[in-house]
């Protein structure tokens, strides 16, 4: 666009009138003043200026390339995470890895945090004062795998693989001459039992979780070969234990919410996706391996792993004398689903808040609650989540519906530089973040750190939570919305679905039905929204995407336009009537900016000698690539969550293998990454596009 | 391997009577082979009361006492019979076990055909290793420039102390010669492992070294040990004579079929993509990436008819028909790094073989690689159609600088997965010992000297948690060593990761010395439980502290356990000769036999209990 100006000298003189439009930055009013007539005459589509060297015209072309920077800066001044949240790296030095497996805060400001290598650091300096670097002390060593890390009274709490340790300091020297053995569990030696925590309850006693082992044979089912493995544990600093609750398969992240005790699950067998449960005393929250223990003296849960069984298809097949990995079953007529399950198995807890796989992270992490009081952003009393895989931190609002807690899940910030393991506050209301992705890979660029998240004062135009209604939802806004924007029904879209429960890998997402969307009523004050939803359906995650709405202030877009909700009870109480709701909707030319996206009409028929059969380009296939979220985990070059496309490439399958991989994908070709979930829901032709062009990279 | 018989001398060569078969060998690990005969005097005359009259059935010469029987090789050597001892066999390419008991400040050597020193020597202690500590390669005592050969100084020091066993393993390949007689290969160690260390990875010796039974190389010589040094003890000698052989494949043809398919008859029938001859069996060929079947037809040729030893390694599916008969099976499903191991009847000239080769996993490696294996293993194929895998990363070792390091994670006792400790702490220290304490049952599991621990199995990538001790682990027992017991024929706890009555506490750091003290409890009595090396490194002292509460005489140590346990003269107690504990004070200490093993226990009677182990 630069060449229209330095075509010309600048002596022209320029239409004070169009100037002023475009100063006063009413710069629709300025183009049509002049655009459509006289610019397509004067104009043409490439580069090339074929016009008439008149004051109008170079007043009309100076325009036009002000207005394209101004468009260009406007669309720069697109907010970002970026504008709200700033990430800054914390220096190491050389020979300090930061895999870092807990991370809490110190009255003194200092930060503590442990990695998986056994150490615990001590963080002096960490919001880096004027510059100055911060310094590392090394308080302890020699744990095995630590994954948490909490301090109490003096002291630091640790969950290591194989036992709850104290470690103190007892003669001021900041390094802990103290390791005591506040509880120590059993353990098979398997690599997958990690152990996490701790979290302290309200009571002093603490909560630890413990991952599942696999099968020798039957490498894909977890089992828990010894107590308490796939159990939360809680222990008081007496070092009494009480199996609390059970169904874990991999319980990452734990946190304390209003005293109550959260904790995350990962994606994997019996589980559909990652989301946040909340867990009472005696709760089963799916994972059957733990019932092996449910008949010990102090179980809370009655349920055994016979019972369950009757039930539920345990997926156990033999092929040619080995037993096989289950698969999705396509198209399956009548799936199991966890809230069905619930219903013969009182024990079941159904997830809090459903963080949907692929699109609010693959590996959830830490719970953090947002106790700043305003500090750190308008979402205070909310939850943070991070995710390992995708290197990114979610967001939670809860509310309680007949006494359960339920909630919605949006985006928050993406972009750290490792996957996110541990969070915890600064006493300054800025937030550190610990990461690692050793064994499972992740987005970002390291493989480990430390980094910290600042608020830059300015708040995000975003959804700041949604709560059920009988009829709908209420959207909460951070700031007040553009009414006619809202009023336009077109402005939201979304659909509702579930995931099975079954004993394969995850889940695709079955039952989508598109929300219908038939009314809505902004608030007074513009800062909410309600809105009518016919088609509710209770224990289903209902995704609202409000791409239509605008900020009354800025005319901007909301920074994460979607949110999903868990929707495990409907609340009684009062349908609005009918005449109180919005129903108009306007044409469909402002829409969404995230266009619904339809594959090109470039599947050409093989039939036809002319046409070109050439892979299609990354330009055809970007599209397909985002609306599959195959982005969520790949990259043409680089690994992230998932291998590089071009190493795919290498693998030389035929276009119909890759394809078949993508429905059913075999993680064992890919050992030391996070398992890929069936993805059935792509449709084939786009599938098949894909495929092609994955192939094409290995020329 | 074929076990040397040490009933009599028959095995090997005439020699002046310095080398005698014996039952069983005793020695004093703190008396010098090199001390006068007067201080052993004094010792002799304890041993005297124990032992019979008769010359026949015992003796005793400096810090040796030995029985008679069969089964130990015994070298005592004086003024005049001092002769080295051959074997009557000649070897070339040779797998060669034995276990070796040095007495303090003797010296020795095993010499591989009779001309490629292996040296043995009591190095006890010693940091920085020669040639001429144990297992060093000896050096010649050539002068001439480019006759020189300096030796080779052992990876590290894997010694124990004298009167111990210690075992070596030597993997030797012979010089090679052409048809004029021409060394074309110089000879090689193979590898060379001391008491369960590896000491030569891969080592030529271009020359023979000091003292051979003759200077020069030849293809066969007998193994000689060296008898004029002073006393030494051989037990459990093993050995595998190997003769690398001419078998070689030659006239192959292959056909590349489309898919993989196992049911090999139809698909002989079909039309081949590709076919052709080669000259070397190789997976080079067109359409042999990912689902394919590959059939290779050819010969075995060699100039001598016999059994011959061969193995194959392949990734997917691979069937061997030699002259008509399948000698390996193809199997429902791709297999992953198989090896099959193939003894094969050869006529003399040509035996006709099939190969039949199919793989439809794309993404492993498409390899098959067939071995000579009558000696070391020697590639009958391309090196493109196999290779061994290279190891992906470099090792991630932990090491002592100049303060005690700790490090938990599960351990494998003598290296057995399915005896895997669970809670276990390695700690090393700046003195060159090392232990792994197994926190749950209070037991010291096993001893080492030398660098710390290596953590590649437990941090590269997801890891599996555990780790291993780097040098010569001297393992003691695994179960539990702090009991409260009955009475004192109670037995103790027997299973791995069982605890008894104590319950671990964790441990606190001592802030002078770095080292951590462990804590047992039992009800209000608290147990300090210290394990300290001297300063060489040659034992650690363990000190159990009753801190809190009084001992009751029901809480019992055991300090080892083994099929024989031996008292010494200095008070210390050898278990199976294989390592030594010494209790600072006897009294309590008792030998036990429980479950026909036999014990060495102790009950905490005072508040104060402390022993060294020795190895």
């Amino acid at each position: 666009m630069q060449s229209y100006i330095l075509r010309f000298s600048v002596n022209c003189k320029v239409n004070f009138y169009l100037f002023y439009t475009v100063i006063a930055r009413k710069y629709d009013e300025a183009i049509s003043l002049f655009s459509r007539r006289l610019l397509r005459s004067y104009l043409t589509r490439n580069d090339e200026i074929i016009c008439r060297p008149t004051y109008l015209t170079v007043s009309l072309v100076i325009i036009s390339a002000l207005t394209f920077l101004f468009t260009s800066s406007l669309a720069q001044q697109t907010p970002s995470e970026d504008d709200y949240y700033q990430i800054i790296t914390l220096p190491t030095p050389e020979d300090v890895l930061l895999e870092v497996g807990g991370l809490t805060t110190l009255p003194d400001g200092r930060i503590a945090l442990c990695t998986r290598r056994g150490d615990v650091f001590i963080v002096e300096n960490p919001n880096m004062y004027e510059g100055t670097l911060p310094r590392y002390v090394r308080f302890a060593t020699g744990l095995h795998e630590p994954l948490g890390l909490t301090y109490r009274d003096n002291a630091l709490y640790t969950a290591q693989r194989g036992e709850l340790t104290k470690l103190t300091d007892t003669n001021g020297d900041d390094k802990a001459d103290r390791y005591e053995t506040i509880y120590q569990w059993p353990l098979s030696g398997h690599y997958h039992e990690y152990s996490y925590g701790p979290k302290f309850l309200p009571d002093g006693s603490m909560m630890v979780t413990g991952n599942v082992a696999f099968g020798s044979e039957e490498w894909w089912r977890g089992e828990s070969r010894v107590p308490w493995r796939g159990w939360t544990m809680r222990i008081t600093p007496e070092g009494e234990m009480t199996p609390w609750a059970t169904g874990m398969r991999s319980p990452c992240g734990l946190g304390i919410v209003d005293g109550e005790f959260f904790y995350t699950e990962n994606q994997g067998d019996w589980m559909g996706s990652g989301g946040v449960w909340h867990i009472t005393e005696g709760s089963f929250s799916g994972h059957p391996a733990g019932l092996a223990w449910a008949e010990n003296e102090n179980s809370p849960i009655d349920l055994t792993e016979q019972e369950f069984y009757a039930q539920i298809d345990m997926r156990q097949v033999k092929k040619n004398g080995r037993y096989v990995k289950p698969e999705n079953i396509a198209d399956e007529e009548d799936p199991d689903f966890l809230f069905e399950a619930s219903k013969t198995f009182p024990e079941i807890k159904l997830p809090a808040a459903w963080l949907p796989h692929g699109i609010l992270g693959i590996s959830n992490s830490e719970i953090l609650v947002d106790e700043s009081e305003g500090e750190f952003g308008p979402f205070s009393g909310q939850l943070l989540v991070g995710d390992q895989g995708q290197s990114k931190i979610m967001r939670v609002s809860l509310e309680k519906v007949k006494g359960e807690y339920q909630g919605v899940a949006f985006d928050f910030r993406a972009g750290f530089q490792s996957g996110v393991l541990r969070m915890t506050w600064g006493g300054d209301g800025s937030l550190y973040v610990g990461e690692t992705n050793r064994g499972w890979g992740s987005a970002g660029t390291q493989n480990a750190g430390l980094e910290r998240l600042v608020w830059t004062g300015k708040t995000p135009f975003e959804m700041q939570t949604v709560r059920a209604k009988p009829d709908g939802f209420t959207i909460h806004f951070t700031q007040p919305i553009d009414k006619k924007s809202a009023e336009d029904l077109n402005a939201y879209s979304g659909r509702s679905f579930i995931y099975k429960y079954h004993a394969v890998y995850g889940s695709p997402t079955v039952n989508d039905e598109t929300l219908k969307v038939t009314g809505v009523k902004v608030a007074e004050d513009g800062k909410s929204v309600r809105v009518k939803v016919d088609n509710l359906r209770q224990y289903y995650i209902h995704e609202i995407i409000a791409t239509g709405i605008k900020s009354a202030e800025s005319g901007h877009s909301l920074l994460h336009p979607t949110a999903y909700y868990t929707l495990n009870n409907i609340p009684d109480g009062e349908k609005l009537p009918a005449n109180e709701w919005v129903t108009t909707r306007l044409k469909e030319t402002s829409q969404s900016t995230t266009k619904r996206i339809t594959p090109q009409a470039a599947i050409t028929t093989p039939d036809d000698p002319n046409v070109n059969t050439a892979a299609p380009t990354y330009a055809d296939i970007e599209p397909l690539l985002v609306k599959n979220t195959c982005t969520a985990c790949h990259q043409a070059e680089q690994r992230q969550v998932g291998p590089a496309f071009k190493d795919v490439a290498k693998r030389k399958y035929s276009d119909e293998k890759i394809v078949e991989l993508i429905y059913n994908p075999q993680p064992q070709n890919w050992p030391d990454y996070t398992p890929m979930a069936p993805m059935p829901q792509v449709p084939k032709e786009e599938a098949l596009q894909i495929a092609k062009w994955i192939n094409s990279l290995d020329d | 391997m074929e076990s040397l018989s040490l009933d009599n001398l028959s095995a090997f060569q005439e020699q002046g009577g310095n080398w005698m078969v014996v039952g069983s060998v005793t020695v004093d690990p703190n008396t010098d082979i090199h001390q006068k005969e007067s201080a052993s005097e004094k010792t002799k005359k304890k041993k005297k009361k124990k032992s019979k009259k008769s010359e026949d059935t015992s003796s005793h010469q400096g810090p040796v006492h030995y029985e008679a029987g069969t089964g130990i090789l015994l070298n005592m050597n004086d003024e005049t019979k001092k002769d080295h001892l051959l074997t009557t066999f000649e070897h070339g390419d040779i797998l060669l076990e034995l276990e070796v008991m040095m007495p303090k400040g003797s010296n020795s050597g095993i010499y591989l055909q009779g001309r490629y020193e292996i040296q043995l020597l009591d190095s006890w202690g010693v940091k920085s290793p020669r040639y001429g500590d144990i297992g060093g390669i000896y050096r010649n005592w050539e002068e001439e420039p480019g006759k020189i050969y300096m030796g080779k100084a052992p990876l590290t020091n894997a010694a124990k102390a004298p009167g111990l066993w210690q075992s070596m393993k030597i993997a030797f390949q012979a010089p090679k010669f052409d048809e004029s007689g021409n060394k074309i290969a110089n000879a090689r160690f193979v590898h060379v492992d001391l008491n369960g260390e590896r000491i030569h990875e891969n080592v030529e010796v271009p020359l023979p070294t000091g003292g051979p039974v003759e200077n020069n190389e030849v293809a066969r010589g007998p193994i000689m040990i060296q008898g004029d040094h002073g006393p030494v003890a051989f037990r459990n000698i093993k050995y595998r004579l190997m003769k690398e052989s001419d078998v070689a494949l030659s006239d192959i043809s292959y056909k590349v079929y489309e898919t993989a398919s196992t049911n090999i008859d139809s698909l002989i029938n079909a039309q081949p993509v590709q076919e052709g001859v080669i000259n070397q069996l190789t997976t080079d060929l067109p359409e042999v990436d990912d689902d394919f079947t590959v059939v290779y037809e050819g010969n075995f040729t060699t100039p001598e008819a016999g059994t011959y030893q061969f193995k194959m390694n392949y990734m997917g599916r691979a069937q061997l028909k030699v002259g008509g008969e399948a000698k390996t099976e193809l199997g429902n499903f791709d297999g992953y790094k198989v090896q099959n191991d193939l003894t094969l009847e050869l006529s003399a000239g040509e035996t006709p073989f099939r190969l039949v080769y199919l793989k439809e996993t794309p993404q492993w490696d498409t390899q098959i690689g067939l071995f000579s294996t009558d000696s070391y293993p020697r590639p009958l194929h391309n090196p493109n159609a196999y290779q061994p895998d290279i190891p992906e990363t470099g090792p991630i070792y932990v090491k002592v600088t100049d303060e005690p390091r700790m490090l938990r994670a599960f351990l494998d006792y003598e290296g057995d997965q399915s005896q895997r400790l669970t809670h276990t702490i390695g700690v090393g220290e700046p003195s060159g010992a090392h232990f792994v304490y197994n926190l749950t049952t209070g037991t010291p599991v096993c001893v080492w000297r030398g660098e710390f621990l290596n953590a590649t199995p437990m941090w590269y990538r997801r890891g599996d948690g555990s780790f291993r001790p780097r040098g010569a682990v001297q393992y003691l027992f695994p179960s539990t060593s702090l009991a409260n017991l009955s009475d004192a024929n109670a037995p103790f706890p027997t299973q791995l990761n069982e605890a008894g009555d104590w319950q671990s506490n964790g441990y606190r750091i001592d802030t002078e010395t770095g080292s951590p003290i462990f804590l047992h409890q039992n009800g209000r009595k608290t147990l300090e439980d210290r394990i300290r090396a001297d300063e060489n490194g040659k034992m650690l002292t363990r000190t159990l502290t009753l801190t809190e509460g009084e001992p009751m005489g029901e809480t019992y140590l055991k300090l080892a356990e083994g099929e024989n346990i031996q008292s010494m003269p200095d008070g210390s107690y050898s278990i199976d000769q294989q390592y030594f504990i010494r209790p600072t004070s006897s009294e309590s200490v008792m030998v036990r036999t429980v479950n026909q093993k036999q014990e060495l226990v102790a009950p905490l009677q005072s508040s104060s209990f402390a022993y060294s182990i020795i190895w």
